[in-house]
């Protein structure tokens, strides 16, 4: 029988957060958060939304900016946030999985 | 044929190529796509990284509507197509996620609807026969590294996406365009994935072995099904180049691009406007059929 490695890194990242040892992952977390929170917000990833929060917790204002205008003018970035997610159901999985950690711990 | 179409989040933004490229192609085959209406994020590397029961409801709230019309789900996105599967298999496998997961959604999801990528579908359900008789142009040689990275095979025994250590899937649509599939041996390498921006260093190294492999095989572009290895590979060559005076100038283009091309389609209606690295070499070397 296989190990399935990803669950496996997946498990010891959650056990090395909770016991606080995560500081090696860098702005991985930060990252994270931002990504979930557009998805929570939206229903769907806000990129520019994601971004922007994520830059503010790393104060790196300037990182990857010169590739805006570019990516910009090629419409490889959305400039208004995604509208058409079922929105209702993504904030109840968010809000229900806090309930359910919070039942855990 | 017809499937109910996951675009993914990215298809808005960052992959509107990819999602451009797959309606034409779809289009052109006589594939009907439908996107479930009200479909929402499948929460991609950050939810499973944050949340096992969060990484299997996000896909699951999407699968339900899928269930409810009744269609094979049909995914581009190597990075949604790998969350879907791994949903299903998580509440196919564990009766308590399924339970849990019931309680987030407020209905009962099996697990059973079938999730297909774009390429098993190409490959599978309209054949090679079809396409190859469907061409109107030819790659012409055109020498391509195919690129299939990770989540489109690991873990393989949930995705039983070809063979995970040398898929052979996009190489055969390579060379039934008339392409030269290329051997090369970082077919299944990480491209850093979604640590693009949280650790942009780690991300510039892997792109930069995968880049030089390629150009080291020779190739012309790299072909891709996946958004996030599309941009890492072609975001970032500006920056490797910058950092250690390298010359990268390959294309990476998807796979969805070269086929609609060779369909007969205009670069235009393929989203090559939108690649950062210009694909003129490739766009040069496709011509008609006899």
């Amino acid at each position: 029988m296989g190990i399935d490695v990803a669950a496996v890194i997946d498990a010891l990242r959650k056990l090395a957060r909770e016991r606080g040892a995560s500081g090696q992952e860098g702005n991985v977390p930060l990252f994270n958060r931002a990504f979930l929170k557009t998805v929570q917000t939206f229903g769907r990833t806000y990129e520019i939304g994601m971004i922007a929060a994520y830059k503010l917790g790393t104060g790196k204002w300037m990182n990857d900016t010169e590739k805006f205008p570019a990516m910009v003018k090629k419409g490889k970035i959305a400039l208004l946030p995604p509208l058409g997610g079922d929105r209702k159901t993504v904030r109840r999985i968010f809000r229900k999985t806090k309930q359910h950690k919070g039942a855990e711990a | 044929m017809r499937y109910a179409y996951y675009p993914g989040c990215s298809a808005e933004s960052t992959a509107r190529d990819m999602h451009q490229s797959t309606l034409a192609v779809a289009r052109a085959l006589g594939i009907d796509l439908v996107e479930p209406k009200g479909w929402t994020c499948c929460g991609a590397t950050a939810a499973h990284q944050t949340d096992r029961l969060l990484a299997v409801s996000l896909p699951a709230a999407t699968l339900t509507k899928v269930q409810d019309m009744k269609l094979d789900m049909m995914v581009n996105c190597a990075a949604c197509y790998n969350r879907m599967k791994v949903a299903n298999h998580e509440i196919l496998a564990h009766s308590g996620i399924r339970q849990s997961v019931r309680e987030l959604l407020d209905r009962d999801y099996d697990g059973s609807v079938k999730v297909r990528h774009l390429i098993e579908v190409l490959l599978e359900d309209v054949g090679l026969e079809i396409i190859t008789n469907a061409l109107k142009r030819s790659l012409n040689g055109l020498k391509v590294a195919c690129y299939y990275g990770c989540l489109l095979v690991r873990p393989p025994g949930i995705l039983k996406f070809d063979d995970p250590e040398n898929p052979t899937s996009l190489d055969r649509l390579v060379k039934a365009m008339g392409g030269q599939s290329l051997d090369w041996p970082c077919k299944v390498d990480c491209c850093g994935g979604g640590l693009s921006l949280s650790r942009t260093d780690v991300v510039v190294q892997l792109t930069d072995s995968i880049l030089d492999m390629a150009c080291r095989a020779g190739a012309d572009c790299i072909a891709v099904s996946c958004p996030m290895c599309q941009v890492n590979l072609d975001l970032r060559q500006q920056d490797i180049n910058q950092q250690t005076g390298r010359n990268y100038h390959l294309p990476i283009v998807y796979i969805t691009q070269l086929l609609g091309l060779c369909l007969g389609l205009r670069p235009d209606e393929l989203g090559f406007k939108k690649l950062m690295v210009p694909a003129a070499n490739v766009l040069k070397k496709v011509n008609e059929l006899a």
